[in-house]
């Protein structure tokens, strides 16, 4: 269906990713360090890259800066270093996202899936400015069909978890505490039922979140609140 | 012995056995004493002795025969006892024929020989009363057979009068016309009392002693001072002479002294020549025309209400009991002193020296009862363990000195009342009583020894004591603080005197400093020439060089302050300049230098090997990573391949379950060497604990719930701020409630608390499924489970990160198992 390039220097990734890929119905090219994946990118119409950054020859950051300097294909940076120095190091030269290693090929699908359809259904990173549709990421609200969408791909919410996702998608980027939650989506003094809302951002986050584990969006910012943010 | 020690009951049957011991020792004892006494020991006692009884047997029953003799028992009383006596009355018993007398009552045989009979005197009249007891034990009381009651009759004086004759002073009573001496005289005369005394065999009166008025002291007249006895006897020694001193001495003055009734019998004429006569009724009575003067009875005193009190004078009838002293005890009359007395007798001849085997068996046995009970003192046996112990009652923990001062008081108590007892008391009796008091007070000093014992045993008997209470008082308030006066006063200067030497290089060089400025001084001084000016300009020099010198010195010391200051807040790049110091400083000063280069170089090898460490983690986990990557993939390729095979899938299974956890373990692994190393970034910041706990309760409600545990959550009223990075906290509590999940007994309830002490405590407590026979240290390290098989899930790093962490948070992790109880408290400071 659409090319994508994996590019690492060991030979049993690229070909295990290649079988998850192919499965999928995506043609594969295969890349063993970055001065290979940039001639192919530069000979081939490539739809997403999969890049390792310790690479022989070239590494990945180098690769990625110089890649960038041509194309705005959507790279997903495949990195052992788990630090957060290096993910943000990634995303800011020009990574669209990042899987560390050792991944679950389930999330990897999952994250090329995401990647695939943004870049070519919605153009990149155009957000649509209507008043009612609220986006963050790969997660789109639209208040006015009372419908969320990841990745394009309906969502089903309970009334209380929308209602919580759309108040945090209403102040995206803002730290809301569990009372602030409470009153605005129950209209109630909690008196002690904080709890129920840990419970319900667990449930959005199993729902919305390919790893819940380490959400990338809906974060708890712990003794604070909650807040929902793109990086 | 050891049985012996604990036992109550054997202490009590050794206390029994040591009184009944111990009393016949001492009865023992005192036997024998008497029998020694008695010198029961001799040879000839035993003849000697029976002689005696035999004698005193008869003058007994002699006594008997008085008492009963008007009754008429006697020869019916006698006829079945060894006893043959006469009972006669006689004025001259030395002409009676003792065969053919005249007897009142008799049982003697015929012919009696004078030389064998005991013959007993009874003077006896209607006062005379004759007591027999039927008694052996009275058998050497001879002062108990007879006793008469004293009787007086009663004569008022009417009159005291003198005799000029013979120079005797004398009451007279009117109802018999009698004159009676007065037995003591005392004269007062020129200053000095003469004290007479009446002499009745020669019926005068002579000097006792003389006394001067002034002085207290008494000049006895010893008979051997014939020297005395010469003064006074020439000069003042007949009564007549100091009476009749005077001329015309008129003794009717005599009539106006009052009879001292202070002293029956003793007149004190108090300077005679001072009364004056007014009655001449002293009679002056001449020896010749009195013949009823008493001279030769002795015995009557005047009382206080001038009543002379005579002895009466009864007339006797004189009893004559004649005893003949049987020659052969019979020993058919049962009941009869005689027999009883020989019985007596035998009895002692027989044991006389067995009173002393007894006495040392039995003093044997109370020494070896008391040495047992000695050793036994204040042990006891416990009763479940038959462990025996020592045990310090109260009275062993009195002041020894009040408690023989009490000990002391009871004895004497009983001692006194017993005296009283005694005195008040018939002699039957008194055994009894001395026996009682005895054991009571031989009782009391067991006890106090047995006390002292316990003591002794239990060491340090000192510290229950008076004296030792007063020594320790002394001690720490007296002589502790005198001590250390005496250190600082003699010793202290010593120490100065040894600092100085210690520092003798610097101090040299300081006095050679000031000696040479001194004589610069000098040479100033000299130039200059002495007198006033010169030296008010010497004094201004001083002020100047010592000014700048100071100053100088005052600078340096600045600067070389400011310098250790920098060295404190961690600056160790600025080096002090030394250049411009004096030598001294100067040293100090590259010291200091030298110890910030010292430490900059430690600290930048610290953080290059810190750099390199990090570096290292980094690089092996993603060594290790990108292998792993490939086996998870190629597990999760080959799990989706048809197989058709189950013991591959098996196999398959178990890789799944195993690569998963080994990237668990790298995760956890890195992490906790980032934790412990300290390489994590620790962004503090101000968390509301309430919301915190109330976020990750959320998150493990359902994870809780699936393992059926019930959880209990107890906060403050109030907020509590804490200080903490919030993502490293939740790393912490999530490590926490996943142990939890893993180890806690399904169906028990999990509590967690906030609790607000000297510091913010958050605390968990479970019980756990499995037994925790492990110390709390220990599991805190890496790779260490509570459950030593090793069969959970766990991989022992969780409890480990979660410390780390904490301490990278300035707060503290801390573990209690208390049996089941699965205790952790996490200590934060508050904002």
């Amino acid at each position: 269906m659409y090319n994508v390039l994996v590019c690492d220097d060991e030979k049993d990734i690229v070909s295990a990713l290649k079988i998850y890929l192919t499965a999928e119905g995506h043609e594969v090219f295969e890349a063993y360090n970055g001065e290979e994946a940039l001639q192919i990118l530069q000979r081939e119409e490539i739809h997403l890259v999969l890049l390792d950054i310790m690479m022989p020859v070239k590494d990945g950051i180098t690769t990625m800066v110089e890649l960038r300097k041509f194309s705005n294909v959507p790279v997903i940076m495949l990195t052992a270093k788990s630090e957060d120095t290096d993910k943000v190091l990634g995303l800011n030269i020009g990574a669209d996202d990042y899987v560390t290693k050792p991944f679950n090929p389930v999330e990897l699908q999952a994250r090329v899936k995401s990647q695939l359809r943004r870049y070519l259904q919605f153009g990149g990173s155009v957000s649509i400015s209507n008043k009612d549709v609220y986006t963050v990421g790969p997660i789109v609200l639209d208040d006015l069909r009372k419908e969320v969408t990841l990745d394009g791909e309906s969502v089903n919410l309970t009334k209380t978890e929308y209602d919580i996702l759309k108040f945090l998608m209403e102040n995206e980027g803002k730290v809301l505490s569990p009372h602030d939650i409470y009153v605005k989506v129950w209209k109630d003094t909690p008196l002690g039922a904080e709890n129920t809302i840990a419970v319900h951002i667990r449930h959005l986050r199993e729902k919305l979140e390919y790893n819940p584990a380490e959400p990338r969006y809906l974060k708890a910012v712990w003794g604070h609140g909650y807040k929902i943010d793109k990086k | 012995m050891e049985k012996i020690k604990g036992s109550i009951l054997a202490k009590m049957i050794a206390w029994i056995l040591i009184s009944v011991s111990g009393t016949v020792m001492v009865i023992s004892l005192l036997i024998g004493a008497l029998f020694y006494e008695d010198n029961v020991y001799d040879s000839y006692y035993f003849e000697n002795k029976s002689k005696q009884m035999i004698e005193e047997v008869g003058e007994q029953y002699a006594v008997k025969v008085m008492r009963d003799r008007e009754l008429g028992t006697n020869l019916a009383y006698f006829k079945d006892t060894n006893f043959r006596y006469g009972l006669m009355k006689s004025d001259d018993i030395d002409k009676v024929d003792f065969n053919h007398a005249k007897y009142i009552e008799s049982n003697l045989p015929a012919n009696v020989k004078k030389d064998d009979l005991e013959i007993y005197y009874m003077p006896t009249n209607d006062k005379t009363i004759y007591y027999f007891e039927d008694s052996i034990f009275t058998f050497h009381d001879r002062s108990i057979y007879h006793f008469s009651e004293e009787s007086r009759y009663t004569l008022y004086i009417d009159s005291i009068c003198f005799d000029k004759q013979k120079g005797v002073f004398y009451y007279h009573a009117s109802e018999n016309d009698t004159f009676y001496p007065i037995k003591r005289v005392c004269i007062t005369f020129d200053g000095t009392n003469y004290h007479y005394s009446y002499q009745y065999d020669v019926e005068q009166y002579t000097l006792d002693y003389y006394e001067d008025d002034n002085s207290t002291s008494e000049s006895y007249i010893a008979e051997a001072d014939d020297m005395l006895m010469q003064n006074i006897g020439n000069q003042k020694d007949s009564i007549l002479e100091i009476l009749t001193n005077e001329a015309g001495m008129d003794f009717g003055k005599l009539n106006e002294t009052a009879f001292n009734c202070d002293n029956w019998n003793r007149m004190v004429f108090d300077n005679i020549r001072e009364y004056s006569a007014l009655d001449e009724s002293l009679t002056i009575i001449q020896i010749k025309d009195n013949t009823k003067m008493v001279t030769g009875d002795k015995d009557y005193y005047l009382d206080d209400y001038y009543t002379l009190h005579v002895k009466l004078s009864d007339a006797y009838e004189n009893y004559y009991v004649v005893v003949l002293p049987p020659e052969k005890i019979v020993a058919d009359f049962h009941g009869d002193l005689y027999e009883r007395a020989m019985y007596l007798l035998n009895f002692v001849e027989k044991y006389k020296y067995s009173i002393w085997v007894i006495f040392a068996v039995s003093a044997m046995i109370t020494f070896a009862l008391f040495i047992i009970l000695m050793c036994g003192a204040g042990y006891r046996r416990n009763k479940e363990t038959k462990e025996i112990y020592l045990q310090q009652t109260f009275w062993q923990k009195v002041p020894l000195e009040v408690e023989w001062i009490l000990y002391c008081a009871i004895n004497v108590f009983i001692i006194t009342l017993c005296t009283v007892i005694i005195q008040s008391n018939e002699i039957d009796k008194l055994i009894i009583y001395f026996l009682f008091f005895g054991l009571l007070v031989a009782w009391l000093t067991l006890a106090e020894l047995l006390n002292c014992a316990v003591r002794v045993k239990a060491g340090k008997w000192w510290k229950y004591t008076c004296c030792y209470w007063m020594i320790s008082k002394l001690k720490k308030y007296v002589w502790c603080p005198l001590r250390y006066l005496i250190k600082k006063i003699v010793f202290g200067p010593f120490k100065y005197i040894a600092v100085l030497y210690q520092n003798r290089k610097i101090i040299w060089k300081f006095w050679l400093l000031f000696a040479g400025y001194k004589c610069i001084e000098g040479f100033i001084v000299i130039l200059l020439g002495i007198d006033f000016e010169s030296f008010f300009l010497l004094s201004i020099f001083e002020i100047v060089t010592f000014g700048i010198f100071s100053s100088l010195c005052i600078i340096q010391m600045q600067k070389l302050q400011e310098q250790s200051c920098r060295l404190a807040k961690g600056n160790y790049q600025e080096p002090v300049d030394t250049s411009k110091m004096f030598s001294a400083f100067k040293q100090h000063g590259e010291n200091l230098n030298h110890i910030g280069e010292g430490i900059t170089k430690a600290v930048e090898e610290k953080m290059k090997s810190e750099y390199f460490k990090t570096e290292l983690i980094t690089n092996v986990s993603h060594d290790i990573k990108t292998p792993l990557t490939s086996i998870i993939n190629y597990v999760d390729l080959l799990g989706k391949e048809e197989l058709n095979n189950d013991k591959a899938e098996e196999y398959l299974e178990i890789l799944v379950r195993q690569s998963t956890k080994l990237k668990k373990l790298i995760e956890d692994l890195v992490e906790a060497s980032k934790a412990s190393s300290g390489n994590l970034p620790v962004t503090m910041e101000k968390l509301d604990l309430h919301v915190f706990l109330t976020q990750t309760v959320g998150e493990w409600t359902e994870r809780l719930e699936q393992e059926k545990l019930e959880l209990v959550v107890t906060k403050p009223e109030e907020t509590v701020y804490i200080n903490a990075d919030g993502r490293h906290l939740w790393r912490v509590v999530d490590n926490l409630l996943n142990n939890i999940c893993k180890y806690a007994q399904p169906g028990s309830r999990v509590y967690i608390s906030i609790e607000k002490n000297q510091r913010i405590q958050l605390i968990f407590k479970n019980i756990s499924k499995i037994q925790l026979n492990i110390a709390p240290e220990e599991l805190l390290e890496r790779f260490v489970q509570g459950d030593k098989s090793r069969n959970s899930s766990g991989h022992g790093l969780g409890l480990s990160i979660a410390q780390s962490l904490m301490n990278l948070m300035h707060g503290d992790l801390q573990l209690i198992i208390d049996g089941d109880l699965f205790k952790v408290i996490l200590s934060f400071e508050e904002v």
